[in-house]
Protein backbone atom coordinates (compact mmCIF):
# COMPACT_ATOMS: atom_id res chain seq x y z
CA UNK A 1 0.00 0.00 0.00
CA UNK A 2 1.44 2.95 -1.06
CA UNK A 3 0.00 6.84 -1.17
CA UNK A 4 -1.40 6.22 2.28
CA UNK A 5 1.75 7.44 4.41
CA UNK A 6 0.41 10.96 4.41
CA UNK A 7 -1.14 10.06 7.74
CA UNK A 8 1.21 8.77 10.32
CA UNK A 9 -0.48 6.95 13.21
CA UNK A 10 2.56 5.79 15.74
CA UNK A 11 6.00 6.89 15.25
CA UNK A 12 8.30 4.74 16.83
CA UNK A 13 12.16 6.80 16.66
CA UNK A 14 15.40 5.07 18.41
CA UNK A 15 13.68 2.84 21.13
CA UNK A 16 16.15 1.43 23.25
CA UNK A 17 15.03 -1.00 25.85
CA UNK A 18 16.93 -3.67 28.48
CA UNK A 19 16.21 -5.80 31.20
CA UNK A 20 19.28 -5.23 33.58
CA UNK A 21 22.17 -6.31 31.35
CA UNK A 22 20.01 -8.23 28.61
CA UNK A 23 19.15 -5.65 25.38
CA UNK A 24 15.60 -6.71 24.42
CA UNK A 25 15.14 -3.65 21.67
CA UNK A 26 18.16 -2.18 19.96
CA UNK A 27 16.94 0.80 18.30
CA UNK A 28 13.72 0.75 16.70
CA UNK A 29 12.46 3.00 14.09
CA UNK A 30 9.74 2.44 11.93
CA UNK A 31 5.95 4.52 11.54
CA UNK A 32 2.91 2.83 10.92
CA UNK A 33 -0.05 4.59 8.65
CA UNK A 34 -3.35 5.08 9.87
CA UNK A 35 -5.31 2.29 8.38
CA UNK A 36 -2.71 -0.03 8.15
CA UNK A 37 -2.39 -3.37 9.68
CA UNK A 38 1.56 -4.27 10.67
CA UNK A 39 2.10 -8.12 11.51
CA UNK A 40 5.22 -7.98 14.10
CA UNK A 41 6.81 -11.69 13.82
CA UNK A 42 10.71 -12.98 14.43
CA UNK A 43 11.29 -15.66 16.52
CA UNK A 44 10.52 -16.29 20.34
CA UNK A 45 12.76 -14.12 22.65
CA UNK A 46 13.26 -11.68 19.68
CA UNK A 47 11.37 -8.63 21.94
CA UNK A 48 8.33 -8.53 19.34
CA UNK A 49 6.11 -8.66 22.38
CA UNK A 50 7.72 -6.11 24.49
CA UNK A 51 7.81 -3.94 21.51
CA UNK A 52 3.94 -3.54 21.12
CA UNK A 53 3.59 -4.04 25.25
CA UNK A 54 5.97 -0.58 24.73
CA UNK A 55 3.43 1.46 22.91
CA UNK A 56 0.79 1.09 25.40
CA UNK A 57 3.42 1.53 28.26
CA UNK A 58 2.82 -1.66 29.57
CA UNK A 59 6.50 -1.58 29.27
CA UNK A 60 8.68 1.54 29.72
CA UNK A 61 11.58 2.04 27.41
CA UNK A 62 15.18 3.60 28.15
CA UNK A 63 15.69 5.72 25.55
CA UNK A 64 13.86 6.83 22.42
CA UNK A 65 10.44 8.37 21.34
CA UNK A 66 6.84 6.34 20.85
CA UNK A 67 4.22 9.05 19.59
CA UNK A 68 0.79 7.74 19.16
CA UNK A 69 -1.76 10.47 17.38
CA UNK A 70 0.58 13.18 18.71
CA UNK A 71 0.73 11.57 22.10
CA UNK A 72 4.09 10.87 23.32
CA UNK A 73 3.12 7.55 25.36
CA UNK A 74 6.71 7.02 27.24
CA UNK A 75 6.72 10.87 28.69
CA UNK A 76 5.70 10.18 32.40
CA UNK A 77 3.38 13.10 31.98
CA UNK A 78 1.02 11.60 29.90
CA UNK A 79 -2.14 9.89 31.57
CA UNK A 80 -2.51 6.37 31.10
CA UNK A 81 -6.42 7.18 30.72
CA UNK A 82 -5.20 9.41 27.31
CA UNK A 83 -3.40 6.57 25.97
CA UNK A 84 -6.13 4.35 26.17
CA UNK A 85 -8.73 6.16 24.79
CA UNK A 86 -6.46 5.79 21.90
CA UNK A 87 -5.14 2.43 22.06
CA UNK A 88 -7.00 -0.71 22.84
CA UNK A 89 -4.80 -4.19 23.62
CA UNK A 90 -5.70 -7.96 22.81
CA UNK A 91 -3.81 -10.35 24.94
CA UNK A 92 -2.74 -13.38 24.03
CA UNK A 93 -4.65 -14.93 27.54
CA UNK A 94 -8.26 -12.96 26.74
CA UNK A 95 -7.42 -11.47 30.15
CA UNK A 96 -11.27 -11.12 30.72
CA UNK A 97 -12.79 -10.00 34.00
CA UNK A 98 -13.34 -13.43 35.56
CA UNK A 99 -16.12 -11.69 37.72
CA UNK A 100 -18.05 -9.67 35.36
CA UNK A 101 -20.34 -10.60 32.98
CA UNK A 102 -19.95 -10.15 29.15
CA UNK A 103 -21.51 -7.30 28.58
CA UNK A 104 -20.11 -5.90 32.14
CA UNK A 105 -16.64 -6.18 30.54
CA UNK A 106 -17.17 -4.46 27.76
CA UNK A 107 -19.24 -1.50 29.01
CA UNK A 108 -16.70 -1.36 32.32
CA UNK A 109 -13.97 0.89 31.22
CA UNK A 110 -16.35 2.95 28.96
CA UNK A 111 -18.17 3.82 31.77
CA UNK A 112 -15.69 4.28 34.19
CA UNK A 113 -13.18 5.87 32.23
CA UNK A 114 -14.87 7.41 28.83
CA UNK A 115 -17.49 8.68 31.75
CA UNK A 116 -20.34 7.26 29.48
CA UNK A 117 -23.77 7.13 30.26
CA UNK A 118 -25.04 3.02 31.28
CA UNK A 119 -26.91 3.37 28.50
CA UNK A 120 -24.88 4.07 25.57
CA UNK A 121 -21.93 1.79 26.60
CA UNK A 122 -24.22 -0.62 26.44
CA UNK A 123 -25.50 0.27 23.16
CA UNK A 124 -21.90 0.21 22.10
CA UNK A 125 -21.59 -2.94 23.57
CA UNK A 126 -24.44 -4.93 21.82
CA UNK A 127 -23.60 -3.70 18.47
CA UNK A 128 -20.09 -4.72 19.06
CA UNK A 129 -21.20 -8.14 20.44
CA UNK A 130 -22.98 -8.31 17.20
CA UNK A 131 -20.62 -7.62 15.27
CA UNK A 132 -17.92 -10.52 16.73
CA UNK A 133 -20.89 -12.49 16.62
CA UNK A 134 -21.54 -13.47 20.32
CA UNK A 135 -24.75 -11.73 21.22
CA UNK A 136 -26.38 -14.50 22.36
CA UNK A 137 -23.75 -14.73 25.33
CA UNK A 138 -23.66 -10.92 26.51
CA UNK A 139 -25.27 -12.44 30.30
CA UNK A 140 -22.84 -14.90 30.88
CA UNK A 141 -19.72 -15.17 32.16
CA UNK A 142 -16.39 -15.61 30.84
CA UNK A 143 -15.96 -19.01 32.64
CA UNK A 144 -18.74 -20.57 30.38
CA UNK A 145 -17.20 -19.25 26.92
CA UNK A 146 -14.44 -20.52 24.74
CA UNK A 147 -11.56 -19.61 24.01
CA UNK A 148 -12.45 -18.31 20.88
CA UNK A 149 -15.70 -16.49 21.98
CA UNK A 150 -12.96 -15.24 25.01
CA UNK A 151 -11.25 -13.95 21.96
CA UNK A 152 -13.70 -12.02 20.70
CA UNK A 153 -15.00 -10.75 23.71
CA UNK A 154 -11.85 -9.09 24.20
CA UNK A 155 -11.84 -7.51 20.88
CA UNK A 156 -15.32 -5.82 21.76
CA UNK A 157 -14.01 -4.76 24.40
CA UNK A 158 -10.99 -2.66 23.07
CA UNK A 159 -13.04 -1.96 20.56
CA UNK A 160 -15.74 -0.21 23.08
CA UNK A 161 -13.05 2.48 23.94
CA UNK A 162 -13.12 3.70 20.06
CA UNK A 163 -9.18 3.24 19.94
CA UNK A 164 -7.19 4.79 16.66
CA UNK A 165 -5.42 1.41 17.16
CA UNK A 166 -5.17 -2.04 18.60
CA UNK A 167 -2.42 -3.62 19.70
CA UNK A 168 -2.85 -7.65 19.35
CA UNK A 169 -0.06 -9.65 21.15
CA UNK A 170 -0.44 -13.01 19.79
CA UNK A 171 -4.11 -13.09 19.74
CA UNK A 172 -4.13 -16.67 18.85
CA UNK A 173 -1.46 -18.69 20.40
CA UNK A 174 -3.74 -19.68 23.26
CA UNK A 175 -6.40 -21.10 20.92
CA UNK A 176 -7.37 -24.44 19.94
CA UNK A 177 -6.65 -24.74 16.32
CA UNK A 178 -10.21 -25.07 15.36
CA UNK A 179 -11.15 -22.16 17.05
CA UNK A 180 -7.90 -19.66 15.71
CA UNK A 181 -10.12 -19.11 12.56
CA UNK A 182 -12.90 -17.34 14.12
CA UNK A 183 -10.71 -14.92 15.96
CA UNK A 184 -8.44 -14.29 12.55
CA UNK A 185 -12.24 -13.15 10.76
CA UNK A 186 -13.06 -10.77 13.31
CA UNK A 187 -9.63 -8.76 12.48
CA UNK A 188 -10.12 -8.97 9.19
CA UNK A 189 -13.45 -7.55 8.73
CA UNK A 190 -11.46 -5.09 11.67
CA UNK A 191 -8.65 -4.42 8.90
CA UNK A 192 -11.15 -4.10 5.99
CA UNK A 193 -13.21 -1.51 8.20
CA UNK A 194 -9.93 0.63 8.08
CA UNK A 195 -8.80 -0.09 11.85
CA UNK A 196 -4.94 0.55 12.34
CA UNK A 197 -3.51 -2.53 13.52
CA UNK A 198 -0.17 -4.11 15.01
CA UNK A 199 -0.07 -7.48 15.58
CA UNK A 200 2.22 -10.15 17.05
CA UNK A 201 1.44 -13.09 15.43
CA UNK A 202 2.58 -16.44 14.14
CA UNK A 203 -0.39 -16.38 11.54
CA UNK A 204 1.59 -16.17 8.39
CA UNK A 205 -1.53 -16.82 6.52
CA UNK A 206 -3.22 -13.81 8.13
CA UNK A 207 0.23 -11.77 7.60
CA UNK A 208 0.76 -12.54 3.85
CA UNK A 209 -3.17 -11.82 3.24
CA UNK A 210 -4.05 -8.77 6.15
CA UNK A 211 -1.15 -7.24 6.57
CA UNK A 212 0.53 -4.05 4.52
CA UNK A 213 4.11 -4.12 6.25
CA UNK A 214 5.56 -7.31 7.57
CA UNK A 215 8.14 -5.96 10.28
CA UNK A 216 10.75 -9.24 10.92
CA UNK A 217 12.38 -8.87 14.44
CA UNK A 218 15.35 -10.87 15.64
CA UNK A 219 17.56 -10.55 18.72
CA UNK A 220 16.37 -7.34 19.73
CA UNK A 221 16.96 -5.99 15.95
CA UNK A 222 14.73 -4.81 13.52
CA UNK A 223 16.10 -6.70 10.50
CA UNK A 224 13.08 -6.51 7.51
CA UNK A 225 10.36 -4.31 7.32
CA UNK A 226 8.62 -4.68 4.04
CA UNK A 227 5.15 -5.73 2.17
CA UNK A 228 4.37 -9.46 2.55
CA UNK A 229 4.87 -9.92 -0.52
CA UNK A 230 8.56 -9.14 -0.29
CA UNK A 231 8.74 -10.78 2.83
CA UNK A 232 7.38 -14.25 2.15
CA UNK A 233 8.61 -14.57 -1.37
CA UNK A 234 12.40 -13.00 -1.18
CA UNK A 235 13.01 -11.60 2.15
CA UNK A 236 16.69 -10.36 2.03
CA UNK A 237 17.99 -11.15 5.33
CA UNK A 238 19.55 -15.01 6.35
CA UNK A 239 17.98 -14.87 9.64
CA UNK A 240 14.48 -13.85 7.73
CA UNK A 241 14.96 -16.31 5.31
CA UNK A 242 15.64 -19.46 7.99
CA UNK A 243 12.66 -18.24 10.19
CA UNK A 244 10.80 -18.26 7.01
CA UNK A 245 11.53 -22.13 6.50
CA UNK A 246 11.15 -23.10 10.14
CA UNK A 247 7.75 -21.88 9.80
CA UNK A 248 5.90 -22.18 6.76
CA UNK B 1 -29.66 -31.13 92.80
CA UNK B 2 -30.73 -28.21 94.83
CA UNK B 3 -31.12 -25.33 92.17
CA UNK B 4 -31.97 -26.54 88.79
CA UNK B 5 -28.55 -27.12 86.65
CA UNK B 6 -29.60 -24.30 84.34
CA UNK B 7 -29.17 -21.01 86.71
CA UNK B 8 -25.99 -22.84 88.59
CA UNK B 9 -24.34 -23.84 85.16
CA UNK B 10 -25.87 -22.68 82.03
CA UNK B 11 -26.48 -18.98 83.01
CA UNK B 12 -23.29 -18.54 84.40
CA UNK B 13 -21.51 -19.57 81.80
CA UNK B 14 -23.72 -17.69 79.17
CA UNK B 15 -22.32 -14.64 81.12
CA UNK B 16 -18.79 -16.24 79.87
CA UNK B 17 -19.62 -16.62 76.23
CA UNK B 18 -21.08 -12.86 75.92
CA UNK B 19 -17.45 -12.01 76.87
CA UNK B 20 -15.79 -14.57 74.47
CA UNK B 21 -18.22 -13.26 71.93
CA UNK B 22 -17.09 -9.47 72.19
CA UNK B 23 -13.89 -10.62 72.49
CA UNK B 24 -14.17 -12.49 69.22
CA UNK B 25 -16.02 -10.06 67.29
CA UNK B 26 -13.77 -6.78 68.11
CA UNK B 27 -10.55 -8.70 67.53
CA UNK B 28 -11.70 -10.18 64.46
CA UNK B 29 -13.13 -6.61 62.85
CA UNK B 30 -10.00 -4.86 64.25
CA UNK B 31 -7.98 -7.93 63.03
CA UNK B 32 -9.54 -7.87 59.59
CA UNK B 33 -8.64 -3.90 59.34
CA UNK B 34 -5.23 -4.45 60.28
CA UNK B 35 -5.01 -7.27 57.75
CA UNK B 36 -6.52 -5.62 54.68
CA UNK B 37 -4.09 -2.42 55.06
CA UNK B 38 -1.00 -4.08 56.02
CA UNK B 39 -1.77 -6.42 53.21
CA UNK B 40 -2.66 -3.95 50.50
CA UNK B 41 0.65 -2.31 51.38
CA UNK B 42 2.40 -5.68 51.48
CA UNK B 43 1.09 -5.83 47.80
CA UNK B 44 1.97 -2.58 46.40
CA UNK B 45 5.82 -1.98 48.07
CA UNK B 46 5.61 0.89 49.58
CA UNK B 47 9.58 1.72 50.08
CA UNK B 48 9.58 1.96 53.80
CA UNK B 49 6.65 1.31 54.80
CA UNK B 50 6.47 -2.06 53.53
CA UNK B 51 9.59 -2.94 55.10
CA UNK B 52 8.27 -1.86 58.55
CA UNK B 53 4.83 -4.26 57.64
CA UNK B 54 7.15 -7.16 57.09
CA UNK B 55 9.06 -6.79 60.30
CA UNK B 56 5.80 -6.58 62.31
CA UNK B 57 4.42 -9.94 59.99
CA UNK B 58 7.89 -11.96 61.18
CA UNK B 59 8.08 -10.78 64.38
CA UNK B 60 4.37 -11.44 65.36
CA UNK B 61 4.48 -15.07 63.16
CA UNK B 62 7.60 -16.04 65.42
CA UNK B 63 6.62 -15.27 68.88
CA UNK B 64 3.96 -17.46 71.03
CA UNK B 65 0.57 -15.44 71.55
CA UNK B 66 0.68 -16.21 75.00
CA UNK B 67 3.69 -14.64 75.43
CA UNK B 68 2.77 -11.51 72.91
CA UNK B 69 -0.75 -11.31 75.43
CA UNK B 70 1.72 -11.58 78.50
CA UNK B 71 4.15 -8.53 77.37
CA UNK B 72 0.98 -6.40 76.78
CA UNK B 73 -0.68 -7.18 80.04
CA UNK B 74 2.25 -7.57 82.68
CA UNK B 75 5.21 -5.51 80.69
CA UNK B 76 3.06 -2.30 79.81
CA UNK B 77 2.41 -1.78 83.11
CA UNK B 78 5.92 -1.07 83.63
CA UNK B 79 5.71 2.10 81.17
CA UNK B 80 2.83 3.13 83.04
CA UNK B 81 0.33 1.64 80.10
CA UNK B 82 -2.59 -0.05 82.33
CA UNK B 83 -5.11 -1.92 80.13
CA UNK B 84 -8.01 -3.86 81.58
CA UNK B 85 -7.41 -7.91 80.52
CA UNK B 86 -10.41 -7.59 78.24
CA UNK B 87 -8.59 -4.53 76.26
CA UNK B 88 -5.17 -6.34 76.44
CA UNK B 89 -6.89 -9.40 75.10
CA UNK B 90 -7.97 -7.20 72.17
CA UNK B 91 -4.89 -5.84 71.39
CA UNK B 92 -2.57 -9.20 71.79
CA UNK B 93 -5.20 -10.85 69.62
CA UNK B 94 -5.19 -7.75 66.89
CA UNK B 95 -1.68 -7.60 66.55
CA UNK B 96 -1.09 -11.74 66.26
CA UNK B 97 -3.98 -12.48 63.73
CA UNK B 98 -3.59 -8.85 62.06
CA UNK B 99 -0.14 -10.08 61.08
CA UNK B 100 -1.52 -13.99 59.23
CA UNK B 101 -4.66 -11.72 58.14
CA UNK B 102 -2.27 -9.76 56.68
CA UNK B 103 -0.24 -12.89 55.08
CA UNK B 104 -3.60 -14.03 53.76
CA UNK B 105 -4.50 -10.80 51.82
CA UNK B 106 -1.33 -9.79 50.37
CA UNK B 107 -0.79 -13.59 49.00
CA UNK B 108 -5.27 -13.35 47.73
CA UNK B 109 -3.97 -9.82 45.64
CA UNK B 110 -0.88 -11.65 44.34
CA UNK B 111 -2.66 -14.36 43.22
CA UNK B 112 -4.83 -12.58 40.92
CA UNK B 113 -2.90 -13.09 37.32
CA UNK B 114 -0.55 -10.19 36.60
CA UNK B 115 -3.49 -10.44 33.38
CA UNK B 116 -5.84 -8.21 35.08
CA UNK B 117 -3.46 -6.15 36.11
CA UNK B 118 -2.54 -5.40 32.35
CA UNK B 119 -6.15 -5.24 31.02
CA UNK B 120 -7.23 -3.27 33.52
CA UNK B 121 -4.05 -0.25 32.73
CA UNK B 122 -4.72 -0.95 28.99
CA UNK B 123 -8.70 0.37 29.26
CA UNK B 124 -7.14 3.47 31.13
CA UNK B 125 -8.28 2.77 34.39
CA UNK B 126 -6.33 4.65 37.42
CA UNK B 127 -4.44 2.45 40.48
CA UNK B 128 -7.70 2.93 42.67
CA UNK B 129 -10.33 1.59 40.12
CA UNK B 130 -8.27 -1.51 39.09
CA UNK B 131 -8.02 -2.27 42.86
CA UNK B 132 -11.46 -1.68 43.90
CA UNK B 133 -13.16 -3.01 40.60
CA UNK B 134 -10.90 -5.77 39.42
CA UNK B 135 -7.95 -6.81 41.41
CA UNK B 136 -9.75 -7.07 45.28
CA UNK B 137 -13.15 -8.61 43.96
CA UNK B 138 -11.02 -11.23 42.73
CA UNK B 139 -8.80 -11.44 45.47
CA UNK B 140 -11.38 -11.39 48.30
CA UNK B 141 -12.90 -14.18 46.51
CA UNK B 142 -9.37 -16.43 47.28
CA UNK B 143 -8.88 -15.02 50.37
CA UNK B 144 -12.32 -16.00 52.21
CA UNK B 145 -11.85 -19.80 52.78
CA UNK B 146 -8.51 -18.86 54.70
CA UNK B 147 -9.84 -15.92 56.01
CA UNK B 148 -12.70 -17.81 57.68
CA UNK B 149 -10.31 -20.90 58.85
CA UNK B 150 -8.06 -17.78 60.66
CA UNK B 151 -11.15 -16.34 62.36
CA UNK B 152 -12.20 -19.52 63.52
CA UNK B 153 -8.55 -19.96 65.20
CA UNK B 154 -8.56 -16.72 66.50
CA UNK B 155 -12.33 -17.26 68.57
CA UNK B 156 -10.38 -20.57 69.98
CA UNK B 157 -7.06 -18.11 70.96
CA UNK B 158 -9.99 -16.24 72.65
CA UNK B 159 -10.04 -19.10 75.58
CA UNK B 160 -5.93 -17.90 76.41
CA UNK B 161 -7.27 -14.41 77.31
CA UNK B 162 -8.46 -16.12 80.56
CA UNK B 163 -5.24 -16.33 81.70
CA UNK B 164 -5.19 -12.80 82.08
CA UNK B 165 -8.31 -12.74 84.29
CA UNK B 166 -10.86 -11.75 81.81
CA UNK B 167 -13.78 -13.63 82.94
CA UNK B 168 -15.00 -15.38 79.33
CA UNK B 169 -16.45 -18.62 78.76
CA UNK B 170 -13.25 -20.65 79.71
CA UNK B 171 -12.55 -18.67 82.76
CA UNK B 172 -16.28 -19.14 84.10
CA UNK B 173 -15.70 -23.12 83.50
CA UNK B 174 -12.74 -23.47 85.54
CA UNK B 175 -14.13 -21.41 88.40
CA UNK B 176 -17.00 -23.26 87.95
CA UNK B 177 -15.52 -26.76 88.86
CA UNK B 178 -13.03 -24.82 91.70
CA UNK B 179 -16.42 -24.56 93.12
CA UNK B 180 -16.60 -28.30 93.06
CA UNK B 181 -18.76 -28.78 89.80
CA UNK B 182 -17.83 -32.45 87.97
CA UNK B 183 -15.16 -30.92 85.45
CA UNK B 184 -16.31 -33.24 82.94
CA UNK B 185 -19.86 -31.95 82.76
CA UNK B 186 -18.46 -28.31 82.60
CA UNK B 187 -16.07 -28.49 80.22
CA UNK B 188 -18.49 -30.97 78.14
CA UNK B 189 -21.21 -28.08 78.25
CA UNK B 190 -17.83 -25.19 77.48
CA UNK B 191 -16.68 -27.37 74.59
CA UNK B 192 -19.91 -27.49 73.10
CA UNK B 193 -20.43 -23.96 73.06
CA UNK B 194 -17.46 -22.93 71.86
CA UNK B 195 -18.00 -25.64 68.94
CA UNK B 196 -21.09 -23.97 68.26
CA UNK B 197 -19.65 -20.76 67.49
CA UNK B 198 -17.28 -22.03 65.30
CA UNK B 199 -19.25 -25.29 63.17
CA UNK B 200 -20.99 -22.31 61.05
CA UNK B 201 -17.61 -20.29 60.78
CA UNK B 202 -15.90 -23.64 59.98
CA UNK B 203 -18.61 -24.73 57.57
CA UNK B 204 -18.84 -21.43 55.42
CA UNK B 205 -14.93 -21.83 55.26
CA UNK B 206 -15.43 -25.59 53.72
CA UNK B 207 -18.30 -23.95 50.91
CA UNK B 208 -16.29 -21.37 50.29
CA UNK B 209 -12.80 -23.62 49.67
CA UNK B 210 -15.14 -26.00 47.53
CA UNK B 211 -16.44 -23.52 45.07
CA UNK B 212 -12.92 -21.28 44.75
Amino acid sequence: MSGINQDIMVNINNVCKSYGQLEVLKDINFSVAKGEVVVICGPSGSGKSTLIRCINRLEKINSGEIIVDDISIQNPKTKIVDISKNIGMVFQDFNLFPHMTVLKNITFAPVKVKKLKLKEAKAIATKLLERVGILDKADQYPSSLSGGQKQRVAIARSLAMQPELILFDEPTSALDPEMVGEVLSVMRDLADDGMTMIVVTHEMGFAREVADEVIFLDDGVLIEKTTPEDFFNNPNHKRAQEFLSQIL
Amino acid sequence: MESGIFDRIIMQLVTGLYWTLCLSMAASILSLIVGFVAGLIKSIHVPIITYVVNFYTYIVRGVPFLLLLFIIYYVLPFFNIRLSPFIAGVLSLVIHEGAYMTEIIRSGIESVEKGQHEAAHSLGLNYFQKMRYIILPQAIKITLPPLAGQFVLLIKSTALISLIGLTDLTRVGRQLTQRGENPFLIFFIVGIFYFVICYPIINISDRLERSV
